[in-house]
């Protein structure tokens, strides 16, 4: 529950850059990809949707992230964070938000897979330090 | 540039390869098949400063002629090394200590990235309806042209003075909606006069638009002639409003080309200066400039030069150059119906009223001379280097010999001005 409203709130974070950060809305403004974030029983969490400036979030699963391991979908880039637990995707953001080999252990571990196109790993961690 | 070979009838692509020494004769009649050193010195072999310098480039370039300044990075020394021309660049240039620069491949490069970055810095801090427009004297460099064809922009060449510097109330009333971006250069290639900088800066920053200097010719020499006393006007970082510059290593700051850079009063400019991709299997791909790998050989010469002469030889290297200038323009004057333009730079700008300037150039080409100079008014172009009594003489020479013959109807074949 914990690890959902944190990623909640990282997405009502991401919709105030979008809203009031110029430099921010600039930065974002040509990608046009999805991150979504679930846990490795299959149960999805949220996504976030970037779509050349156009910013959408909401819980639950976005129709790219149901195909599998491609790296797009319709000239999207697309990557899915599975977590091992809610409790361990809480403790990778919090740790791993500043620190991406955290998040590299915890891929070496399984408690973190990521789908899709790797290189939105580490566009993911350039979005962790805009927050 | 020829982009045509001379015989089409046999293959150039070598089955089987040759030895080195063959092939090196075989380059050597390549390089006797140019223009002459001495014939040259003054245009297309121009910015070698003197035999000891070709000596440090050629020596510095070796050491890292197997470098590519793309992986600075993550080479410890290639990437202090760069790091060190960078800021000596921003040290001459007066730039803050947030004060942030590129090393290019040259001068339109360096104009492209920061006409990138204005383009760039216009999306988020003065966001225009219709197509950006940047607004250039009509004197600015050919570079400006070409980084708007690439970046979609359009360029607003506005008419000089009757004195050939920028009409800044011109290029003022030339500001419209679209305009994002304003430039003056110091000194312009055509004139080598260097437009009224302080005041472009002024319009500016008046109405909120990104202010260039494009100071490739003089980047490297003004600050000297200034320290020389010569009546230099403030053109770098000093003025406030200007956000970007391009200035040349490889001109008077005498490394081996490639090699320019492109500054920035402030490192906020790095985010509209990069073009971060990472939408491709590698992920992210982000680069200096327009290119991706560069010479490390040709920064390892810059660093080079720069540390053997320090400021105090880089003054002595403007003294040598307007010494000879004062000598190549006495001499060219000497000459009847010749005259020299004035200019705040080491150029050299000659025309004539009565004789045609286009029989001058054919006489002086017909001579192994390459006719470096102007259109709009016919003038030929020197640019002054340290460089010996032969030299200079044997242009003056040449020239009054050509003179006397375009006078006297027996030189009658003509030649355009070149630059490329």
């Amino acid at each position: 529950m914990l690890f959902k409203l944190v990623i909640w709130l990282l997405s009502l974070r991401i919709g105030k850059l979008m809203r009031s950060d110029r430099d921010f809305r600039y930065a974002v403004r040509e990608k046009n990809l999805m991150l979504q974030f679930a846990l490795q029983n299959g149960e999805a969490v949220r996504y976030l949707d970037f779509d050349k400036g156009v910013y959408r979030t909401a819980s639950g699963w976005h129709e790219a992230a149901r195909q599998g391991n491609a790296v797009s979908y319709k000239g999207k880039r697309v990557a899915t964070f599975s977590f091992a637990s809610a409790w361990t995707g809480l403790a990778l953001l919090i740790r791993g938000s500043k620190d991406s080999g955290v998040m590299l252990a915890a891929m070496r571990e399984k408690t973190l897979v990521v789908k899709g196109d790797f290189t939105l790993f580490i566009w993911f961690g350039w979005l962790a330090d805009q927050l | 540039m020829k982009q045509h070979i001379d015989d089409t009838s046999r293959a150039y692509f070598p089955a089987k390869g040759a030895q080195w020494e063959e092939v090196k004769q075989r380059l050597a009649a390549f390089k006797d098949r140019d223009i002459g050193q001495a014939q040259g010195r003054l245009n297309v072999y121009c910015h070698q400063g003197t035999p000891e310098l070709q000596t440090i480039r050629d020596e510095a370039y070796t050491m890292f002629s197997h470098g590519n300044a793309m992986l600075g990075g993550f080479m410890e020394g290639s990437g202090t090394m760069e790091a060190e021309v960078l800021r000596m660049a921003l040290e001459i240039l007066n730039g803050a200590e947030n004060g942030i620069g590129f090393i290019t491949t040259g001068g339109t490069e360096s104009i492209f990235c920061a006409m990138h970055a204005a383009r760039e810095w216009a999306l988020v801090n003065r966001p225009v309806p219709g197509t950006p427009e940047i607004i250039t004297p009509y004197s600015a460099h050919a570079a400006f042209d070409k980084a708007c064809h690439f970046l979609g922009m359009n360029i607003v060449r506005v008419a000089l003075r009757d004195d050939l510097y920028a009409d800044v109330a011109a290029m003022e009333a030339a500001v419209t909606e679209n305009t994002i971006a304003i430039m003056g250069s110091a000194p312009c290639w055509p004139y080598g006069l260097i437009d009224p900088i302080t005041e472009i800066a002024a319009v500016a920053m008046r109405h909120n638009l990104w202010m260039h200097v494009d100071a490739c010719v003089g980047g490297y020499i003004n600050p000297w002639l200034e320290r020389l006393g010569y009546d230099i006007p403030t053109f770098d970082f000093r003025v406030p409003g200007v956000r970007s510059m391009s200035a040349d290593l490889h001109k008077h700051g005498y490394a081996a080309k490639p090699c320019s850079t492109v500054l920035y009063s402030s490192s906020d400019a790095e985010t509209y200066h990069y073009v971060p991709v990472d939408n491709w299997p590698i992920g992210e791909y982000r680069t200096a400039g327009m290119v991706g790998s560069r010479p490390a050989g040709s920064i390892a010469t810059a660093w080079a030069v720069m540390n053997v002469l320090g400021e105090e030889g880089y003054v002595e290297m403007a003294r040598q150059c307007m010494a000879v200038k004062e000598r190549l323009v006495e001499g060219i004057e000497k000459i009847e119906d010749l005259k020299c333009l004035k200019n705040d730079s080491t150029m050299i700008y000659f025309r004539s009223e009565t004789l045609d300037m286009m029989t001058i150039m054919g006489g002086l080409s017909e001579r192994g001379y390459f006719p470096f100079g102007v259109f709009n008014p016919p003038m030929l172009q020197l640019v002054p280097e340290p460089t010996s009594d032969e030299v200079i003489n044997d242009y003056l020479r040449t020239l009054a010999e050509v003179a006397t013959g375009v006078r006297n109807g027996t030189i009658t074949s003509t030649a355009l001005a070149r630059y490329t």
